[in-house]
């Protein structure tokens, strides 16, 4: 108990020791409740990245998931099959996530991370089924909101220089801080994975932030629902082209290993599944 | 004290010999799941407006018994149990022997037995149908045929989208499917390297280097239909 008390506390003053209040573009404070991950190399040896020259730099990410309540008020609707406001926000596209993430910045008075243009087919998208296609490129100089990169996540969920080496983010047991498709319905399955079981068992993603945190305060990077990444899906580190979309964390529906910090999973980016959502990130 | 120390040398003997030889009874896994009425751990009865099922299993000896009942046609009443293994291998023989008694059904009903489990690379949900009740046609693609434990089997594959053991997504099915059932009520077997064999033959190239296994199971599953079952699986 004690030691629960501690880790939270310890959590709090973390929270609010690197919460984020970036200035916006016409130089205003934005407290928008992400926190700042000081960059490095990875030190967490279950990492892909670990032991190579690879480091990331500082970002700010989101402790949570976006809510359904945060994309509704940037959005005016919710897409979410589960709902609730502080469910996270699900069945969004990576082109729906781009369009939000560029609009909350906007509406927060920051510049947008991305150029959209929706005439010109991406010639870089090898997907086959992806019928969007727009082609999507960041605006390096913008202070505003946008995914992750596949490093970026991979180095929050693993702990970034507080790291405990855990294979799951902030645990090595799934269970404490992942929901996955053993513990996301209303009895604890121990079956082979079934989809017919799961539905029976009323799965579904939970509200954000009730598992343990990692050692960066962050909720749900394992399980709930994946996340996003703004790479390719291709050969090498952050490819120029690919046939889809990185996504990580693992999610509601899934065994529990695709929740391991290391899991590597791609989807083309037009589609909406209702465990697909996304988290927040910021330049330093 | 000499006959403490044979004891000793006996249970030794005994140790080495079990985990240097194959053991008959390796299952690691059971499950049991009704569409209706929630699942049932190992023994037990679920009963509900739309079905009843009553399981008893043993991991131990690898047999489960199963009755159920479809109460109402025409609601989707849904019954499944399999025993097997959490992590399959491509040259695992997966052996039963299976009852089916009393199987009645109404509309669509329908009852089989097959092997049954999922791959990674890519990501693979796969059957080997050997006997049944009812079993409707399959859809997908036709790749001819293939030759295993005494019989011929389809081998039919198709791309699916939904829900896998990753999450949400595309993943691919494929299904060997004997032409002439099993006899039931005797010792039968899944050489599962030959259909393995054949399905990185197909005309797919996705199926190629198929690999890294998951689950790999025998079950039997009843949708809206009435009857019993038993079945040993080793």
């Amino acid at each position: 108990m004690k030691t629960k008390l501690l880790t939270a506390l310890v959590f709090l003053a973390l929270s609010i020791a690197l919460n984020a209040c970036g200035k916006g573009s016409n130089g205003t404070d934005i407290d928008d409740g992400l926190v700042l991950v000081k960059g490095g190399n990875f030190i967490n040896t279950n990492s892909n990245f670990y032991g190579t020259n690879l480091s990331v730099a500082d970002f700010y990410i989101s402790t949570h998931l976006v809510t359904q309540k945060e994309w509704a008020a940037v959005m005016g609707s919710n897409p979410s099959e589960f709902v609730g406001d502080d469910m996270p926000v699900e069945t969004v596209s990576w082109y729906d996530a781009i369009e939000f993430l560029n609009k909350k910045s906007e509406m927060a008075g920051l510049s947008p991370s991305y150029i959209i243009d929706k005439d010109v087919s991406d010639p870089n998208n090898f997907g086959e089924v992806d019928d969007i296609r727009w082609l999507v490129t960041i605006d390096s100089g913008a202070n505003g909101y946008r995914l992750p990169t596949e490093m970026e996540w991979e180095y929050a969920a693993s702990g970034g220089q507080l790291s405990k080496n855990y294979l799951f983010s902030g645990s090595n047991d799934p269970d404490e801080v992942a929901w996955h498709f053993r513990n996301s319905g209303d009895e604890y399955l121990t079956e082979f994975w079934h989809w017919g079981i799961i539905q029976q068992n009323n799965g579904r993603p939970q509200p954000v932030g009730q598992k343990l945190p990692n050692e960066l305060g962050l909720y749900d990077m394992s399980g709930n629902v994946r996340e996003w990444c703004w790479d390719w899906n291709g050969d090498g580190i952050a490819p120029a082209s690919g046939d889809g979309r990185i996504i990580k964390g693992g999610g509601w529906i899934g065994q529990e290993d695709v929740c391991a910090i290391n899991y590597q999973n791609f989807l083309e980016g037009h589609y909406q599944f209702n465990d697909m959502g996304i988290r927040l990130v910021r330049n330093k | 004290m000499k006959i403490k120390r044979v004891i000793a040398v006996v249970l030794a003997m005994t140790m080495v010999f079990a985990i240097g030889s194959t053991p008959v009874f390796a299952r690691d896994y059971f499950q049991s799941w009704t569409s209706c009425c929630g699942n049932i751990t190992a023994n037990g009865t679920k009963d509900c407006s739309v079905g009843k099922v009553t399981v008893s299993s043993s991991l131990s000896t690898g047999q489960f018994n199963v009755t159920w009942e479809t109460k109402i046609q025409g609601r989707g009443f849904n019954s499944l149990q399999g025993m097997g293994w959490r992590t399959g291998r491509d040259n695992r023989v997966l052996n039963y022997n299976a009852g089916l008694f009393n199987h009645t059904s109404g509309g669509n009903g329908c009852t089989y037995f097959t092997g049954y489990g999922w791959m990674r690379s890519p990501l693979t949900e796969w059957y080997v149908v050997d006997a049944w009740v009812n079993y409707g046609n399959t859809t997908g693609t036709n790749h001819g045929t293939l030759t295993s434990d005494g019989g011929t089997y389809n081998v039919i594959s198709e791309q699916m989208t939904g829900a896998n053991i990753t999450g949400n997504g595309p993943f691919l099915k494929i299904k060997s499917v004997r032409t002439s059932q099993r006899t039931l009520n005797q010792n039968n077997t899944i050489t599962f390297q030959n259909h393995i064999n054949r399905w990185r033959q197909v005309t797919n190239p996705n199926f190629t280097n198929l690999s890294q296994h998951d689950y790999q199971t025998v079950i039997m599953e009843a949708y809206q239909s009435s009857g019993s079952a038993n079945a040993t699986v080793w």
